[in-house]
C-alpha cells in the first residue's frame, strides 16, 4: 500500500480531534471567564448601589442644601478663585463660618469620612449634577478648595442632571478600576437635592480576574494537549493501527490479476479481536475472502468443465458438418448437373441439413431437413433422420415410401417429440423426371431455362416424426436442361433484422432472380449476401441451409467428324472450312469460332512446316463437338518426327517490337485462348489435343 | 484477303479484307513492299479483316519495325476478336493502335 500522507485516516482523526479539543476548551475558558465576571460585577454594582443608599439616607438634606446654595452664589465663585490663586483653603473657611456654614461642611466631611473608612470606599463623594456641569459640594479626600469646583458631567450623565438614582457602572478611568453608584439625598421637603458618589476600587478584583484568564488559558492548553495525546493514542490503538492493519493485509490478498492467486492461505489473518465495528469488519473480510477463494476455485472447474464440453461440442460440430457433402464439385466427372448447399448453424450444432447423392448412375437423391428445436439435441435427431433416409434412399424405395418407413422408425421412441420436416426427391438424369414428397418442408423454388426462379406450391404432408403411419404423397415434376432447382431451410426466410422483419419468400425470390443464371455456388452466395445484408447486426436464430441444382440434361455430342489430309501450307483453307462446318453446327460464337480457327490454323501450319520436312506426309483431324456441354474436341495426329510443341517456351509478350522473336508465338496464341492444349505420343504418332468451352 | 492499298506522297494507308493467315501473309508482305520503304506514315485499316494468325502478326510486327526507324504506324478498326489476339500475344504494347 502507498504512503498516504495527508489523506490518510490517522492524519484526518487527529487534526479534527485536536480542532475539537482546542474549540471546546477556549469556550469553557471564555464561558467561566465570562459567568464569573458578571457575578463579580453584579456583586460590586449591588455592594456599591446599597453603600451608596446607606450614605445618602444619613446624608442630612438641607444641610446639603444650604451648604450647595452657598456655594452656587456668585459670591462663593469669588472668593474661590482668590483662595485658588493664593492656594489656601483659610479664605473659604472664613467665608463659610461667617454664613455659619463651616459646620455643614466639617460635619458632612466627617460623615462621608466615616462612611468611606466604614464601607472600604475609594471615594465617597458629594455632587450636584445640573446639565453638563456638575458641582462639587463635600469630598473628604480633597482640600475645602475642592467644594463649588465645577466638573464636566460625564458623558452619558446628562439626563441625570436631577439629582435622582443612578444605576452602579463599572468603569476604568484614570483612577483605575472602579464600580460606581449614584443615590440621591433628600432635603425634609421630599426633595433631591445632591447625589452621594460611592467609588468602590475594582483594581484588585480585575487583577484577580486577569489572573483567573491567564490560568483557565494554560489550563486549556494543558487540558488540549493532554486530551489530544490520550485520543491519538486511543485512536491509534482501538481504529486506525487495525484499519491500516486491515487495509494493508486486504491489499495483500487482491494485488493480483491472476484469479489463481486467490488462495485460502492468502486469507488475512490479523490479531484483532475486539467486538466493536472494526472487529465485525475484519471478521467480515475473512469471510468475504474465504467465499472469494471458494468461488474462484468453482469457477476454475466450471470454467475447465466449460472448455471441455466447448471441446466436445467443437467436435460434434465437426462430425456433423462432415456428414453432409462439403467438397464441390461433388461429382467433377458428371455435365449433366451442377449442384452446390451450405449450411450455417445457428448454434455450434445445427438441426437443419441437406444431403444429396447418386443412387445409381442414372438417380440423383436429394434431402432437405429441418428439426424441430435446435442444439445438441436437434443434431441428434437430424443425423439419425438422415442416416435412416439415406440408407432407405439407397435401397431403391421412393421418395414417399422413403419417408413413410423413416417417419415410423423415428416416432418409434421419440419421447423427446422432435420431429423434422424434409423435402425428399429423386431425380433421373438422363429424362429429368423427378419424384418428390415434402413433408412439412418450405416450398421448393424452380426456375425454368431462362425464366425467373418461382415458388412450386402443393400441398404439404405433416412432418416427419410428428404420428406414425402418416402416408406421403409423391409429387412428380419435369427438369429440363437448363432448369434450376433451388430448396431451402425456414432459417431463410425467417432470417430476421433488428426491426423483428422476417426476409420472407419474396426478397429470397429477388435475390435468386438477381442473376438467374448463376451457377448454384454463386446463386447461394447471392441468397447468403442478401440475408446478410438484410440482417446486418440481428443475432442469427436459426439455421441458414440451401441447396440448388442446376440440371442441363444428359450429355449431348454430334457425330465426329474426321479429315485426313497432306500437311501442306496449300490446304489450310480446306481445313478452316472443314472446322467451319463442324463449329457452325452447333451454332459455336464469333469469338470461340475465330480463337479455334486461328489454332487450328497454328497446330495444322505447324505440322505442314516442321513434322514432315523436308518430306511432307498426313495430318488427321478429328472434330469432336459437344451440343451439352457446348465444346469442340480438336485432335490432330501425325506421324512425322517426335515434337511436343507445348515444351518450346513461351515468347516474351512485353518485349518491344525490336527485341520480339517471331518463333513461338502461334503455339503461344493456342495456349492461351484454348480452354486446354495436351500432346502425348502415341502409336508413333503426335497426338495433341486442343479443347474449347463454349 | 483483299488488299486496298492508297499512297498519297510518303502517307501509305493499307486496308485488308478477309482473313490474314499463313495463306495470305506472304501476299500481304509482297503489297507492303516497296512502298512503305519510302513511307512515313503507314496506317492499316482493319475494319474488314475477321481473323489474323500468327502469320499475320509476323508481318504486322516486321512493318512495325521498320516504321519505328522511319515514321509512324497506325491500326485502326479493329474488331473484337482480333483486339483478342493483340491482347494475348502483347500486340496491344508494340502496335499504335487507334480504335
Amino acid at each position: 500500500m502507498k504512503k498516504k500522507g495527508w489523506t490518510s485516516l490517522t492524519v484526518k482523526l487527529n487534526g479534527l480531534i485536536l480542532i475539537i479539543v482546542l474549540v471546546l476548551s477556549l469556550g469553557l475558558a471564555v464561558f467561566a471567564y465570562r459567568v464569573n465576571s458578571e457575578r463579580v460585577d453584579k456583586y460590586y454594582k449591588q455592594t456599591t448601589s446599597q453603600a451608596a443608599a446607606t450614605v445618602a439616607a444619613f446624608v442630612d438634606g438641607d444641610m446639603t442644601e444650604d451648604l450647595l446654595n452657598a456655594i452656587k452664589t456668585e459670591e462663593f465663585a469669588a472668593v474661590r478663585d482668590a483662595a485658588e490663586d493664593a492656594d489656601g483653603d483659610q479664605m473659604i473657611i472664613d467665608w463659610l463660618s461667617e454664613r455659619g456654614l463651616y459646620d455643614n461642611y466639617t460635619d458632612l466631611r466627617a460623615m462621608l469620612a466615616k462612611y468611606k473608612k466604614n464601607l472600604k470606599a475609594e471615594y465617597v463623594y458629594l455632587q450636584s449634577l445640573e446639565g453638563n456641569k456638575s458641582i462639587n459640594i463635600v469630598d473628604p479626600d480633597e482640600a475645602v478648595l475642592y467644594t463649588g469646583s465645577l466638573e464636566e458631567t460625564p458623558e452619558g450623565y446628562e439626563e441625570f442632571q436631577t439629582n435622582m438614582h443612578i444605576d452602579s457602572v463599572v468603569s476604568h478611568s484614570e483612577y483605575g478600576w472602579l464600580c460606581s453608584a449614584y443615590e440621591p439625598v433628600v432635603n425634609s421637603k421630599g426633595e433631591n437635592v445632591a447625589i452621594v458618589g460611592v467609588d468602590i476600587n475594582m483594581n484588585d478584583v480585575m487583577e484577580e480576574r486577569q489572573r483567573f484568564l491567564t490560568t483557565m488559558m494554560i489550563f486549556a492548553a494543558a487540558l488540549m494537549i493532554v486530551s489530544s495525546v490520550i485520543t491519538v493514542m486511543m485512536m491509534r490503538r482501538i481504529a486506525t493501527k487495525p484499519l491500516s492493519m486491515l487495509a494493508k493485509a486486504t491489499t495483500g490478498f487482491a494485488n493480483s490479476d491472476d484469479a489463481t492467486d486467490y488462495l485460502k492461505e492468502k486469507i488475512i489473518n490479523l490479531p484483532i479481536n475486539s467486538k466493536d465495528e472494526i472487529g465485525d469488519l475484519y471478521q467480515e473480510i475473512r469471510v468475504m475472502q474465504g467465499r472469494i477463494v471458494e468461488y474462484l476455485n468453482n469457477l476454475t472447474k466450471v470454467t475447465a468443465e466449460k472448455e471441455r464440453i466447448g471441446a466436445e461440442l467443437n467436435i460434434a460440430a465437426q462430425i456433423q458438418a462432415d456428414m453432409l457433402p462439403r467438397i464441390f464439385p461433388p461429382f467433377p466427372e458428371r455435365n449433366d448437373f451442377d449442384i452446390y448447399a451450405i449450411m450455417d448453424p445457428a448454434k455450434e450444432v445445427g438441426g437443419d441439413f441437406y444431403d444429396f447423392y447418386m443412387l445409381d448412375d442414372d438417380h440423383l437423391c436429394m434431402a432437405m431437413a429441418d428439426v424441430s428445436g435446435k442444439g445438441v439435441p436437434a443434431s441428434l435427431f437430424m443425423t439419425i433422420a438422415k442416416t435412416l433416409i439415406k440408407n432407405r434412399a439407397q435401397l431403391g424405395e421412393k421418395p414417399a415410401e422413403i419417408l413413410y418407413n423413416v417417419n415410423n422408425q423415428l416416432c418409434d421412441g421419440n419421447d423427446a417429440e422432435l420431429f423434422v420436416t424434409v423435402w425428399l426427391a429423386i431425380i433421373e438424369l438422363s429424362t429429368g423426371k423427378g419424384v418428390a414428397a415434402n413433408a412439412g418442408h418450405e416450398h421448393p423454388v424452380i426456375r425454368r431455362k431462362d425464366g425467373n426462379y418461382e415458388m412450386v406450391l402443393y400441398r404439404h404432408a405433416p412432418a416427419v416424426a410428428t404420428m406414425e403411419g402418416i402416408r406421403f404423397k409423391e409429387h412428380d415434376f419435369q427438369l429440363n436442361p437448363g432448369d434450376s432447382l433451388f430448396v431451402y431451410t425456414d432459417g431463410v426466410t425467417e432470417a430476421t433484422n433488428i426491426n423483428d422483419e422476417l426476409f420472407g419468400t419474396q426478397r429470397m425470390l429477388d435475390a435468386l432472380n438477381k442473376n438467374p443464371n448463376a451457377n448454384p455456388k454463386e446463386l447461394l452466395q447471392n441468397v447468403r449476401d442478401d440475408i446478410d445484408e438484410f440482417v446486418g447486426n440481428a443475432p442469427q436464430f436459426d439455421d441458414i441451409t440451401m441447396m440448388g441444382l442446376k440440371y442441363d440434361g444428359p450429355e449431348q455430342r454430334y457425330e465426329t467428324a474426321n479429315l485426313t489430309i497432306d500437311a501442306k501450307t496449300e490446304n489450310l483453307d480446306q481445313v478452316l472450312a472443314f472446322a467451319e462446318e463442324q463449329l457452325a453446327k452447333a451454332e459455336c460464337p464469333i469469338k470461340a469460332q475465330t480463337q479455334i480457327g486461328v489454332a487450328v490454323e497454328e497446330i495444322f501450319v505447324n505440322i505442314a512446316l516442321y513434322a514432315y520436312a523436308p518430306e511432307t506426309g498426313k495430318a488427321a483431324i478429328t472434330i469432336d463437338i459437344g451440343k451439352n456441354p457446348k465444346e469442340a474436341v480438336i485432335t490432330f495426329r501425325d506421324k512425322g518426327v517426335a515434337f511436343n510443341p507445348l515444351e518450346k517456351e513461351d515468347p516474351d509478350v512485353t518485349q518491344s517490337a525490336e527485341d520480339r522473336q517471331i518463333g513461338g508465338l502461334g503455339i503461344y496464341i493456342v495456349k492461351k485462348t484454348m480452354d486446354s492444349v495436351e500432346y502425348r505420343r502415341e502409336n508413333d504418332e503426335n497426338v495433341l489435343v486442343i479443347h474449347k468451352s463454349f | 484477303m483483299t488488299i486496298t492499298k492508297t499512297l498519297d506522297g510518303t502517307n501509305l494507308t493499307i486496308a485488308l479484307e478477309g482473313r490474314l493467315d499463313t495463306t495470305t501473309s506472304p501476299q500481304l508482305e509482297g503489297e507492303m513492299h516497296p512502298d512503305i520503304d519510302s513511307a512515313t506514315e503507314v496506317t492499316f485499316d482493319l475494319e474488314n479483316l475477321a481473323y489474323i494468325s500468327s502469320a499475320g502478326l509476323r508481318v504486322l510486327l516486321s512493318a512495325q519495325k521498320i516504321m519505328n526507324k522511319q515514321g509512324k504506324m497506325t491500326i485502326k478498326n479493329v474488331c473484337p476478336e482480333i483486339m483478342d489476339i493483340f491482347d494475348v500475344t502483347g500486340f496491344v504494347d508494340i502496335l499504335n493502335i487507334e480504335n
